[in-house]
């Protein structure tokens, strides 16, 4: 019996310390930048001097630490208030509203790729779905912009300094462009394919992103997923399979 | 490539930070959790009567359990813990003294919870002038 309760003791404190790990690092992901790195390594300083205070029942250290520490959370809460507001807001917003933005997302996608194909303009989208494509990605241009039409076909006119590459879309934002992508080392690919296409496929066969292609000489759309192409019919057909491809919550 | 690899570089800084902290703070809220411990303490004992002196042998050790947060309790077999008793106002003859009695110096969150002799006995006698 007492060997039980030792065995609860442990795996309430195993719970305990994994939910800590969670929530900590969860509030960390919601800071962004160096700064973000220096606090924690900060706040990691002060509560091991803490520690260290009480082992050495150093009272002076003790209470400067813990007053540091308390107001602390209101120094953080004033930092980060930018970051904090934009998670508060993000969770408050409704499902539908998200379902709304995934369609809107969708649809200027659906869009540019009809200009850009009437136009025979190349293009290469690449949206990420549950596997990160960063590792993936050379060179690149970081943007951070909401999807729309105009700006996915602005990015890829001839002249435009970041026209060659892909154009990253993650959690529903326009992340990159000008992105260089693996291509695929296949040898059953058709030589007939161009770089984009060999591009799409390579990324496609190491992430489970989704890639948009438009090919300049026959002003084709297709989509690549595992590494395999399907070319589409007409725009409508794009928007759907898309809809099948992406789910929401990647886009969120 | 150079932004990627910060990228991971942050991410993973963020991460181990995050793992560090979480630890600590769980390691400052478990170490704060009450624990016991048997600590075998020298007997000390101080302001004897001028004219007075130990007749025989007196208690050297005591056995005290003790009881506090246990990050306060890691250190006490390394510190100089003793078991004081005040002679003060003590009469020539046998001295039976309770353990209730006896000082010991430990931080103030720190409780003796029990003493084992939990009296001291020895004998005080007076001192012979020549």
């Amino acid at each position: 019996m007492n060997s039980f309760l030792q065995n609860i003791g442990i795996l309430r404190d195993l719970v305990d310390l994994s939910l800590a790990i969670l929530i900590v690092s969860r509030l960390a992901r919601l800071l962004k930048g160096v700064l973000a790195l220096r606090i924690l390594a900060i706040l990691s300083g002060l509560v091991a001097l803490h520690l260290l205070a009480r082992f050495f029942s150093l009272q002076t250290v003790r209470l400067i630490v813990d007053l540091i520490l308390a107001s602390s959370v209101v120094g953080l809460a004033v930092i980060f208030q930018t970051d904090i507001r934009r998670a508060f807001a993000t969770l408050a917003r409704s499902r539908t509203e998200k379902d709304v933005e995934m369609s809107d997302v969708i649809d200027e996608l659906v869009f540019a790729v009809a200009g850009l194909a009437q136009k025979k303009i190349g293009a290469l989208i690449v949206i990420e779905r549950a596997i990160s494509v960063d590792s993936y990605l050379a060179v690149g241009t970081d943007i951070d912009a909401k999807v729309t039409s105009e700006l996915i076909s602005s990015i890829f006119l001839p002249y435009s300094p970041i026209h060659d590459g892909a154009v990253i879309i993650q959690h529903g934002k326009l992340t990159k462009a000008g992105c260089f992508l693996p291509l695929t080392q296949n040898l059953e690919v058709s030589k007939s394919l161009g770089t984009r296409h060999r591009a799409a496929i390579g990324l496609t066969e190491l992430v489970d992103a989704v890639v948009v292609v438009v090919s300049e000489e026959t002003g084709t759309a297709s989509v690549i997923v595992g590494g395999k192409k399907t070319d589409v019919i007409d725009m409508p057909s794009l928007g759907k399979t898309l809809r099948r491809l992406v789910e929401p919550r990647w886009l969120k | 490539m150079t932004a990627h690899v910060k990228g991971h570089e942050w991410l993973k800084g963020v991460k181990f930070l995050s793992v560090l902290l979480a630890v600590l703070i769980w390691l400052s809220v478990i170490l704060e959790r009450p624990g016991e411990m048997l600590l075998v303490l020298p007997v000390n004992l101080h302001r004897m009567p001028a004219g007075l002196k130990l007749d025989g042998g007196a208690p050297a050790e005591v056995e005290v359990v003790v009881s506090g947060p246990r990050i306060l309790l890691f250190l006490l077999p390394f510190r100089q813990t003793r078991c004081d008793i005040d002679l003060a106002g003590a009469q020539p003859g046998l001295q039976q003294v309770s353990m209730k009695e006896a000082e010991f110096n430990l931080d103030p969150e720190i409780k003796v919870m029990h003493v084992a002799p939990a009296t001291a006995s020895f004998t005080l006698a007076t001192k012979n002038k020549y």
